[in-house]
């Protein structure tokens, strides 16, 4: 009987050997890797023009610069200040504006869901929302970590937020830990790294500040090249609907349905926008339902609304600091979400 | 014949337990896809117990001849040497 005990333990570990090496050689080996174009060389060339990779020699398409007519930094004049106004939680320049609140409640909801482990974090929300307007599209940038699209790039927010001299930062989709066969289309700051249909909802923020959310398989990269647009992540749910009001259904997965740690993107008109990061997993902050996120986003008053990657890699950075409260030490993260001073 | 069970067994276990694993982390991540990429676990496995069922048939089959011919040599009709062995198992 113990042989027995002892020959199934062997199957067993044989069984997590192969598991751990086909993940490590899945997904955590960086593979597949392509340069990022910078934003700079892609704002200098015409519109859609094939670009050739400096360093990996492929050839990479961008989208038509569609630049929106409106001057925003007259739009915006009276969120913007002649001078760098900084403080602990705010930052004002010609070009930006950015505004966080920090806020928390009680919403006195336990999270019942996967057999009650959520429980044990009770009823409290904290989270923290960047109130945010750009004088220019490109003060909203995105990049990847180590600067190379791929699978298995990973870097700290924080040192990604040094590298590109941003104001504030967020986590990003996590592009690189999609790895099913329908991986959808990632555009970023203008350039389509990869261009697949998707059976996540995908949303598409243009050049002219404009946001879109497409439902699943509903892509048409042609005409994302036409419209020009300027980011794309994929991983959702959508949090609102056409008419800005909070979905009751949403289009995900059971354990993305239960409470977690969130970072989102609210869009209320070209060139305002806002990033919601909710902490999670822990007595002080159980996380959010995507119902609860998406209701804070129509009391906000956003448009659209869209759910990025949550959990253990939700970070937001305010000057390369991070400012919410993760329930673990800093994760090394795929991409994020960067607000800079702009080209 | 008995070795080569043994082996598939074990083959089965393995591959059936890599599948049900990868079923659960793609729970938290369908877009992981682990169940793709451990695809080749679940033709295995199923190989493997496929060939397994066609060990142990033929076994039996092979079991049942001698038994016939057992009882053909000691005049016996083989399905009472059959109940006697059920009996006595």
């Amino acid at each position: 009987m113990k042989r027995k005990f002892i020959v199934l333990g062997a199957d067993i570990l044989a069984a997590a050997f192969i598991l751990l090496a086909v993940w490590i050689i899945n997904y955590k080996i960086p593979q597949k890797g392509t340069q990022a174009v910078p934003l700079q060389k892609i704002t200098e060339v015409q519109k859609n023009v094939n670009l050739s990779s400096d360093t990996s020699g492929s050839s990479l398409q961008r989208t038509d610069v569609v630049m929106s007519e409106e001057d925003w930094h007259q739009k915006f004049a009276d969120k913007f200040t002649d001078k760098v106004v900084a403080t602990d939680t705010s930052y004002t320049s010609p070009n930006l504006s950015v505004n966080l609140t920090f806020n928390s409640y009680d919403t006195g909801k336990l999270d019942k869901s996967n057999g009650g482990k959520h429980e044990k974090y009770g009823t409290a929300i904290s989270y923290v929302l960047a109130d945010i307007y750009v004088g220019d599209i490109t003060c909203l940038q995105t990049a990847f970590a180590q600067d190379t699209y791929g699978v298995g790039y990973e870097e700290k927010l924080t040192d990604m937020s040094t590298r590109m001299k941003s104001i504030l930062a967020v986590n990003g989709d996590s592009y690189s830990n999609n790895r099913h066969k329908d991986n959808g289309t990632i555009i970023r700051n203008g350039v389509i790294y990869r261009s697949m249909q998707s059976d996540a909802e995908t949303c598409v923020l243009n050049w002219d500040g404009t946001m879109n959310i497409y439902p699943p398989k509903q892509i048409d990269v042609q005409q994302l090249i036409k419209q020009g647009a300027y980011q794309s992540w994929i991983f959702g749910p959508s949090l609102l609907d056409e008419n800005g009001k909070a979905k009751k259904t949403f289009y995900t997965w059971d354990y993305i349905r239960q409470s977690h740690p969130r970072t989102a993107i609210g869009y209320y008109e070209p060139g305002h926008y806002c990033l919601l990061l909710v902490d999670g997993r822990q007595p002080s902050s159980r996380g959010m339902f995507p119902s609860e996120m998406a209701q804070l986003f129509e009391q906000l008053g956003c448009k659209a609304a869209y759910n990025l990657d949550g959990g253990h890699c939700s970070f937001m950075t305010y000057k390369a600091q991070v400012v919410n409260h993760p329930y673990k030490p800093e994760h090394q993260v795929s991409d994020g979400i960067f607000i800079t001073e702009g080209l | 014949m008995v070795q080569m069970k043994t082996v598939l067994f074990h083959i089965a276990v393995i591959c059936g337990f890599v599948c049900a694993v990868a079923k659960i982390l793609d729970w938290y991540n369908p877009y992981m896809d682990f169940g793709g990429h451990l695809a080749w676990a679940g033709m295995t496995g199923c190989v493997a117990v496929f060939l397994f069922g066609v060990l142990s048939i033929s076994g039996i089959i092979q079991r049942d001849l001698e038994m016939k011919r057992t009882c053909h040599r000691n005049g016996m009709h083989h399905h009472h040497m059959k109940t006697h062995y059920h009996q006595v198992v």
